[in-house]
C-alpha cells in the first residue's frame, strides 16, 4: 500500500517535471529547482554531475573560515523562507564564538502550515542539497551535529532523506574529518509525530527534547539557549538549500536576483482554484499575475479571483485587487498588509465561501494549539465556536464585534505565534469581505446579542 | 542593587530580582498564576502583562529580571485591559462553580475577578468539560474542569518533590493536568501541589469540606513532626479548633514547602485527642484544686529531705521556655535529680534527611534545644527502663510525667506505666487524653498542645525558632510555665501554712 502510493508520486512528479522540461515556464527563475526534473537526482551521483556538493568543497578545499562562510551568506541578503523572513547570515553570527557548549544545527521539515508544500519537493526530490546546505551551516556555527526534524505524515520524505545521508556518509562528506578539513559532522533524521506547533522554532527543539512540542518563552533565544540548552540555528528546509548556490555562485550573483531588501528566489507552492497548482520558483519581486497566468495558468475554469492568501493560511487575506497589482516579495505583500510567510499560496475564486474557508482555519488552530498559554488555547476553540454559532445556528452583528475583540487580545499576547496565526485571519477576511458576513446576518433572523450562558447570574455590581 | 521605574516611582531592588517579586516587594501588586518563586518560569498564564518602555509589544513581568534602568508600567489603560481579557480567557472554560467550590475565599480567580476583572462575560458558548473528583490517592482530589493549566503542580513534581508524576496531557482546550492512568500520588510531599494551586483543581481531602476558608483565623508557628522544623501557619476557628496547617515561607529552613506527616501533627490539638479538664482518677476536679493537691504530695518530699524520691519525665516537645521553667522549679528549688527521656541524645546524633529533602529521623522539634537547657541546668537523663526498674523498686514514689500531645509518647511509656503501683503519686502534665487514660490512677492536668505554645524550639541545624500562637483552645489548660508558677505559689502557700499552723 504504502511502496504503491510512494511509486504513484513519484511517476505523477515525473510526469509534471517532463512537461516542464519540454516547454520552460518563461516566468520562473529557477535556482534551487533548476535540476528537479533530472530523473534520480535524489541520488548522490547524479546530484554530484549536476554540480552538487562542488559548494561543500569549495569551503573545505578552498579553507574558508566559518567566518567566511557566514559573510557569504550575509552578502547573499538569503532571508528566512520558513515564514518570518530573518537574515539567515545574521542568525548564524548570533551564535556564541565559545565552544565550551556544543552546538546544533536544526532543520525546520515540520512543514505543516496549511497550504504550504514547497519544502516537500527539495526533501523527497533533491535531499542532498539541503544536505549540503546544512553541512555548510553546520560548519559555519561550529555544530557537530545537526538534526533533520521532518513532520511525521512526510514519510517517503524521512526514507530519501535517510538514504541520501547514508549515501552523504559514505561518500565522505558526514562523519569523521570531512574532506580533509579535521571539522567532523553527523547528521540524524527525526521524524515529528504530526503536530503544528513542532513547527515553532522553540516548539520544535521541545519536541527534539523529548519533550511535548510546546514553545519556549524569550528569551533565552535558541541562539544562545536552544536544545538542550545549548546554541542552536533552527533554518528552514528551503533556506538550507539555497546555501550551496550561493557558496558556489558567491554572496553577490544571489544578490542579482529579487530586490533590494528581498534577494534571490522563493519557491511557491500555490493550491486552490488555478488550472496547475504546484510548486513553482520565481524571482522576489516578480509580479503576482506572473505566479497565476504564466506559471498556473490562469484561475480554473475561467472563473474570477476572489480572494488570495500569500504566505500560508495564517497569513491575512488579500482581495483580488490588491493581489492583482502585487509584486511577490516581502516588502510589497507587508504593504498590502499580508505578509508572504511560508509562500503557501492559496488561491479563492468566486464560488468559495469566504465565511466557511474561515471557520476551516479556525477548526485547524484550535486543534493545534498547545495549550500552553491561556489567550491561545482558550482564545482558538472561542473563535470557533463563535464561528460554528454564526454559520450553523443564527449569525448576528454582535459576533463580528465580538471576533474583532477577542483576536484582539490574543494578538501578540502569547509565547509563540498561533494565536496570531487565526486573530490575523480573522480580522483580515471581516475587514476586507464584510459582505460575506454580512450576507450571513441578513439571512439569520436573530437580533440582539445571543443570550450569555451567564444571564441567570446576577452581573457584577 | 539596581534602580528600577515601576509606575514612574524609582526604586531600588537587589540586581536580578524578578520583577513580579520586585513589584510585590514595594506594594505593587502584579497578578499572575503560573508564577511561582519556588518554581521555574513558564510564562504561561499571560496574567503578569506590563509594558516596557522601548518595546512595542506587552511583556509578561515573571520573565523579567530587574537591572539598573529597567523601565516598566503596570497601571496603565492598555496593561489593565490585557489582564482583564486573560482573566476573561481563563474563565471563558472555567465552570465558576464558586458555591460549591472548596478553594472558595482563597480562589486566585475570585481574587483577581474582583480586583482586575468586574466585568460582564460575553461568553455565549457551550463550555469544555472535563473530569471532576479525580481521586489522586490519600491527599489529594483533582478537578480537571477546573484547571487553569498553570502548569504549577507539574514544576513541582519535576523539579522539587522529584517524583515527575504531574503531566498536561492533550492540547489545546482539551488539555487536563493528570497522572498517568489516574495513578495516585506518592511520596510525602503531594498536598504541596495543593497549597500551590491557585484555583480548586487540586484540593485537600483532608481539608475539604471542612470549613469555609472566610472563617479561618491564622497563627505563625514551628511544626512538630520532625527536627526540621518547617515554619507554618495554623489555620483555625477562633481558637476552638485547628483545620489544617500550611508552609510558611523560610529561606533557610523549609523555602515554600512542608511534608505530608508534618501536615497532620495538628491533628493531635484538636478536641477529640485532647485532655480538657483536670482529672483525678478519671474524674473531673478544678484546676486550682489540682494543683493544690499535687503541691501538697510534694511538700511531702521536699520537707522530708525525700526528693530522691521524685522522677520526672521530659520529651524534646517543650520549649526551651518551659523546660527553663521546669527545671528552675524542680532542679533549682526542690532540688529534684532524676530526670528520665528516651535516648535523646542517639536521636540527633543519628538524625538525617529520611527522603532527601525535608523531613528528618529526629521526631522532636526541640532535640537540641532540650539537650542544651538540660545542660545548663547540670541535669543529667536517666533512660526509661531505668525508670521502670525503679518504679518498680519502690525506688521513685513521686512521679511527674510531662507529656506531650500524640502518640509516640504513649507507646513509648507503657511499660513505665506498668510498673505503678496504687501506693505511687503520679502527676501527669498533658494536653494527651490517652495519656491520662495509660496513667489512669494519676492527677492529669492539662496543657497546652504545640500549636498553642509560645517560645522558642531549636531544629537539627541549631537554629533557634521563634514560635508565637495566639489562641488557646481549652480554658482550663495551661502552658507549663504558668503551671509551674501555680505550683510554686500552692507550694509556698501550703508551707505557710503549715508553719503558721492555721
Amino acid at each position: 500500500m504504502r511502496t504503491s502510493s510512494v511509486k504513484q508520486t513519484i511517476h505523477g512528479t515525473n510526469m509534471r517535471a517532463m512537461a516542464i522540461e519540454q516547454k520552460p515556464i518563461q516566468a520562473e527563475k529557477r535556482i534551487l529547482l533548476e535540476h528537479e526534473h533530472v530523473p534520480n537526482i535524489k541520488q548522490i551521483d547524479v546530484y554530484a554531475s549536476k554540480g552538487g556538493y562542488e559548494a561543500l568543497k569549495k569551503v573545505f578545499q578552498g579553507k574558508m573560515t566559518p567566518d567566511q562562510v557566514i559573510d557569504e551568506v550575509k552578502a547573499s541578503g538569503l532571508r528566512g523562507r520558513g515564514g518570518a523572513g530573518f537574515p539567515t547570515g545574521n542568525k548564524w553570527s548570533f551564535v556564541p564564538k565559545s565552544k565550551d557548549k556544543p552546538h546544533y544545527l536544526l532543520s525546520n521539515a515540520d512543514e505543516s502550515e496549511p497550504g504550504t508544500f514547497k519544502d516537500r519537493v527539495i526533501l523527497e526530490k533533491i535531499p542532498h542539497m539541503m544536505i549540503e546546505g546544512m553541512i555548510i551551516g553546520s560548519y559555519a556555527i561550529g555544530a557537530a551535529r545537526s538534526y533533520i526534524y521532518i513532520r511525521g505524515e512526510y514519510t517517503y520524505g524521512a526514507v530519501v532523506l535517510e538514504r541520501a545521508i547514508e549515501e552523504a556518509y559514505q561518500a565522505g562528506f558526514l562523519g569523521k574529518n570531512i574532506l580533509g578539513s579535521g571539522f567532523d559532522h553527523d547528521m540524524v533524521v527525526h521524524r515529528g509525530a504530526g503536530a503544528y506547533i513542532c513547527g515553532e522554532e522553540t516548539g520544535l527543539i521541545s519536541s527534539l527534547e523529548g519533550k511535548k512540542g510546546w514553545p519556549k518563552l524569550k528569551p533565552p533565544f535558541p541562539a544562545v539557549e536552544g536544545y538542550l540548552r545549548c546554541p542552536t540555528v533552527v533554518n528552514n528546509v528551503e533556506t538550507l538549500a539555497a546555501v550551496p548556490w550561493i557558496i558556489r555562485n558567491g554572496g553577490a550573483a544571489y544578490t542579482k536576483f529579487g530586490t533590494e531588501k528581498s534577494r534571490g528566489t522563493k519557491m511557491w507552492s500555490v493550491s486552490g482554484d488555478v488550472e496547475r497548482p504546484g510548486v513553482y520558483e520565481l524571482e522576489l519581486g516578480a509580479p503576482f499575475t506572473a505566479l497565476l497566468n504564466d506559471c498556473c495558468g490562469g484561475m480554473k475554469n475561467g472563473r474570477k479571483l476572489k480572494a488570495m492568501i500569500p504566505g500560508g493560511s495564517s497569513a491575512p487575506i488579500m482581495t483580488a485587487e490588491e493581489s492583482m497589482n502585487c509584486k511577490l516579495d516581502y516588502e510589497s505583500i507587508a504593504a498590502k498588509g499580508s505578509m508572504l510567510g511560508s509562500g503557501g499560496m492559496i488561491i479563492l475564486d468566486e464560488t468559495r465561501d469566504l465565511v466557511q474557508v474561515l471557520k476551516n482555519l479556525a477548526e485547524f488552530y484550535h486543534d493545534e494549539s498547545c495549550g500552553q498559554c491561556t489567550p491561545c488555547r482558550e482564545g482558538t476553540g472561542w473563535v470557533e465556536k463563535i464561528l460554528h454559532s454564526f454559520t450553523e445556528k443564527d449569525a448576528r452583528k454582535d459576533d463580528l464585534e465580538l471576533l474583532k475583540t477577542v483576536t484582539n487580545n490574543m494578538l501578540g499576547r502569547t509565547i509563540c505565534v498561533l494565536a496570531d496565526s487565526i486573530a490575523m485571519p480573522v480580522q483580515s477576511y471581516i475587514q476586507k469581505f464584510p459582505e460575506e458576513f454580512e450576507s450571513y446576518i441578513a439571512r439569520s433572523n436573530a437580533t440582539g446579542p445571543r443570550a450569555s450562558i451567564y444571564s441567570h447570574l446576577p452581573g457584577p455590581q | 542593587m539596581a534602580k528600577i521605574t515601576i509606575n514612574g516611582k524609582e526604586l531600588t531592588v537587589a540586581d536580578g530580582t524578578n520583577l513580579v517579586d520586585a513589584a510585590e516587594e514595594h506594594g505593587i501588586d502584579i497578578p499572575h498564576y503560573c508564577y511561582h518563586p519556588g518554581l521555574s518560569i513558564a510564562g504561561q498564564c499571560r496574567m503578569c502583562y506590563v509594558e516596557q518602555e522601548g518595546n512595542p509589544k506587552l511583556q509578561v513581568a515573571c520573565n523579567m529580571k530587574c537591572s539598573d534602568g529597567l523601565k516598566v508600567t503596570t497601571d496603565s489603560a492598555r496593561v489593565k485591559d490585557a489582564v482583564k481579557w486573560s482573566l476573561e480567557f481563563h474563565l471563558v472554560n472555567h465552570p465558576i462553580d464558586c458555591p460549591i467550590c472548596d478553594q472558595a475565599g482563597e480562589c486566585g480567580l475570585q481574587d483577581y475577578y474582583m480586583k482586575h476583572g468586574q466585568y460582564q462575560s460575553e461568553m455565549h458558548e457551550d463550555k469544555v468539560h472535563k473530569e471532576k473528583v479525580v481521586d489522586l490517592g490519600d491527599n489529594v482530589v483533582l478537578d480537571k474542569e477546573r484547571c487553569i493549566l498553570c502548569s504549577r503542580c507539574v514544576r513541582f513534581t519535576a523539579e522539587v518533590s522529584k517524583t515527575n508524576e504531574f503531566g498536561i496531557f492533550n492540547r489545546g482546550d482539551r488539555s487536563v493536568i493528570g497522572t498517568v492512568d489516574d495513578k495516585p500520588l506518592t511520596g510525602n510531599y503531594t498536598v504541596n501541589t495543593v497549597d500551590i494551586c491557585p484555583v480548586g483543581a487540586l484540593t485537600s481531602k483532608d481539608f475539604r469540606f471542612e470549613q469555609r476558608v472566610w472563617f479561618l483565623d491564622s497563627a505563625e508557628s514551628v511544626c512538630n513532626g520532625c527536627s526540621k522544623g518547617c515554619n507554618v501557619f495554623i489555620h483555625h476557628k477562633k481558637g476552638r479548633h485547628i483545620y489544617r496547617l500550611k508552609p510558611r515561607f523560610n529561606e533557610t529552613v523549609n523555602s515554600y514547602w512542608m511534608c505530608d506527616k508534618g501536615r497532620y501533627t495538628y491533628k493531635d490539638s484538636n478536641y477529640d485527642r485532647r485532655l480538657t479538664h483536670a482529672k483525678l482518677l478519671g474524674v473531673d476536679l478544678p484546676h486550682d484544686e489540682a494543683i493544690s493537691m499535687w503541691a501538697a504530695d510534694l511538700n511531702v518530699f521536699t520537707s522530708t529531705e525525700r526528693m530522691d524520691e521524685i522522677g520526672v519525665y521530659l520529651t524534646p516537645n517543650q520549649t526551651n521556655e518551659e523546660l527553663s521553667a521546669l527545671l528552675e522549679l524542680f532542679v533549682n528549688k526542690f532540688k529534684i535529680t532524676k530526670f528520665f527521656a528516651e535516648d535523646v541524645e542517639g536521636l540527633v546524633k543519628a538524625d538525617s534527611a529520611v527522603d532527601n529533602f525535608l523531613l528528618r529521623s529526629d521526631p522532636y522539634p526541640n532535640s537540641k534545644g532540650f539537650l542544651e537547657t538540660l545542660k545548663k541546668f547540670g541535669v543529667k537523663l536517666g533512660s526509661l527502663s531505668d525508670m521502670a526498674q525503679s518504679i518498680e523498686k519502690q525506688r521513685l514514689m513521686h512521679l511527674i510525667f510531662v507529656v506531650p500531645e500524640g502518640q509516640r509518647q504513649i507507646t513509648q511509656l507503657t511499660g513505665v506505666a506498668e510498673a505503678i503501683r496504687p501506693d505511687h503519686f503520679v502527676v501527669v502534665l498533658t494536653p494527651n487524653r490517652f495519656a491520662q487514660e495509660l496513667f489512669a490512677s494519676s492527677l492529669s492536668i492539662p496543657t497546652l498542645s504545640h500549636f498553642e505554645k509560645t517560645g522558642t524550639v531549636v531544629n537539627h541545624g541549631g537554629l533557634a525558632q521563634k514560635i508565637s500562637s495566639n489562641f488557646k483552645m481549652f480554658k482550663e489548660a495551661f502552658s507549663i510555665e504558668s503551671v509551674m508558677k501555680q505550683l510554686a505559689d500552692a507550694q509556698s502557700s501550703g508551707r505557710k501554712k503549715e508553719r503558721t499552723g492555721s
